[in-house]
């Protein structure tokens, strides 16, 4: 597992996508793939594979941790929620603050061209 | 359709590793089937393009299992299973034994049947109904059972069991080169198994993408050389098996004695998988593999002594007099015991480089 949060980045889309997902509350897989699909405007819309490959990945580098439904017998099948550990608030507000350098970068080469 | 769908993507999650398989593959079917519900309304097509994509995203899926199973598996520090010296379960002592059963069960099938037609004087049935061909096809299900525990082995880091599967697969894998000597006619329909066994080879590898399993199987030999001996246990039952062929004529008395020979090597086959040790299970394996082939010797060189007609000569096998019966017995011995005796030499030599 890298020590650095630098050594995490660039992220891929998909895997941005789903870290975003859990920013504000914790997610079972289902809501991570309709969430990932309406965040992207129906741009990334991963397989059930590509969810649980990367989710897989996430949990084994401790960017996300996985919990159970606290009460399972009201729902029926107890389901798993998946949610960002502070770690992985770091990896993504980094990968954050890296799109939103490119991004000025970009818009002050265009704006000195306009001028 | 919406059922059928879920079916097969259940049957493509079983081929997940088994830590990967634990951990998310009830959550990813549930999350699948609430997919396939949610554009169910969508129609047929949908569904399938659903369930394409899905398919689609599984190769890059099991590379990613397979390499984060191994990664566990290392941190665990866990060894190949065949590494025990605990006995083995009934279930494991029973696969490991089918081989060791199922061939002689075929082969002594037809020597009972030519007894019985040639009793009943009807040997030109029997040379009717055996033909090259058939004397092949009879041997299909147990080239199937080989091939089926060859891949679940491979799947397993092959276990204690699948030795005696290897071992047989090695004989036919070997006379189906044609290198061998012997010129039976049928033997030429050996070849036709490396088709199946490549394909076998292939989808082990497809299932399971790595060279563990070999590794596996060389630490597990090198740690127990016992096992090699044991894979050689099927090259002992097809020689005692052998033995008795020159034997001409019925000779119901001759299928007993090979039935006892065998069910000695089958026995000892059973009571190794369920032994605790390496020294027990050395004994084991000598006491049985002397028995079988004191049966097999004795009967034949018995059968060659008193054969009543004196214009026909012995066979130049080895098996008509005692003296050369010894000779076999000794060299059959050094075979077995090869592996066993390369790796003491080795342990000597390189003490630190072992870890049985």
């Amino acid at each position: 597992m890298p020590e650095i949060i630098q050594d995490y980045l660039p992220l891929t889309e998909t895997t941005f996508y789903i870290l975003l997902s859990m920013a504000v509350e914790r997610k079972h897989g289902y809501a991570i793939i309709k969430d990932v699909e309406a965040l992207s405007k129906g741009r990334v819309v991963p397989s059930t594979g590509t969810l649980y490959g990367a989710l897989s990945r996430l949990l084994d580098q401790g960017l996300i941790e996985r919990v159970a439904e606290e009460n399972p017998e009201e729902v029926g099948r107890p389901r798993k929620f998946y949610s960002l550990t502070q770690y992985g608030s770091k990896v993504l507000e980094a990968e954050m603050t890296r799109l939103r350098s490119l991004v000025i970068t970009a818009e002050q080469r265009t704006a000195l061209n306009m001028e | 359709m919406e059922k059928r769908l879920v079916g097969l993507y259940k049957r493509l999650l079983v081929y997940l590793p088994q830590n990967f398989k634990d951990q998310f593959s009830e959550e990813m079917e549930t999350v699948f089937l609430r997919r396939i519900q949610e554009v169910g309304s969508r129609g047929r097509r949908t569904m399938i393009r659903l369930f394409l994509g899905e398919l689609l995203a599984q190769p890059r899926l099991w590379s990613l299992a397979y390499q984060r199973e191994r990664r566990i598996l290392k941190m665990n520090g866990s060894q190949p299973s065949a590494i025990t010296n605990e006995q083995a379960s009934w279930k494991a002592a029973i696969a490991a034994v089918l081989p060791l059963v199922c061939f002689p069960l075929l082969f002594l099938m037809t020597g009972t049947l030519r007894s019985l037609l040639f009793a009943a004087h009807l040997n030109f049935l029997y040379y009717a109904l055996w033909t090259d061909v058939t004397t092949f096809g009879i041997y299909i299900p147990f080239y199937l059972l080989l091939l089926f525990g060859f891949l679940f082995a491979w799947l397993r880091d092959f276990p204690r069991w699948s030795y005696t599967y290897l071992g047989w697969l090695m004989i036919i894998l070997i006379s189906g080169l044609g290198i061998s000597e012997l010129n039976d006619p049928y033997l030429k329909y050996l070849k036709l198994i490396w088709g199946p066994f490549l394909a076998a080879l292939l989808i082990a590898v497809l299932l399971n993408p790595t060279i563990k399993p070999l590794k596996a199987l060389w630490r597990s030999w090198r740690w127990d050389w016992t096992l090699a001996s044991f894979m050689l246990f099927s090259i002992l039952e097809f020689m005692v098996l052998a033995s008795f062929d020159e034997m001409p004529g019925p000779s119901v008395s001759g299928i007993f004695w090979q039935g006892l020979a065998v069910a000695t090597l089958v026995g000892g086959a059973l009571w190794y998988m369920r032994a605790s040790g390496r020294n027990r299970r050395i004994l084991i394996l000598l006491s049985s593999a002397t028995l079988s082939i004191a049966i097999s010797v004795g009967v034949t060189a018995y059968y060659w002594h008193n054969f009543p007609k004196p214009n026909i000569k012995y066979p130049i096998n080895g098996y008509a007099m005692i003296d050369q019966g010894l000779i076999f017995m000794l060299v059959v011995f050094a075979f077995l015991l090869a592996p066993a005796l390369l790796s003491a030499t080795l342990n000597r030599l390189f003490p630190n480089q072992l870890t049985g």
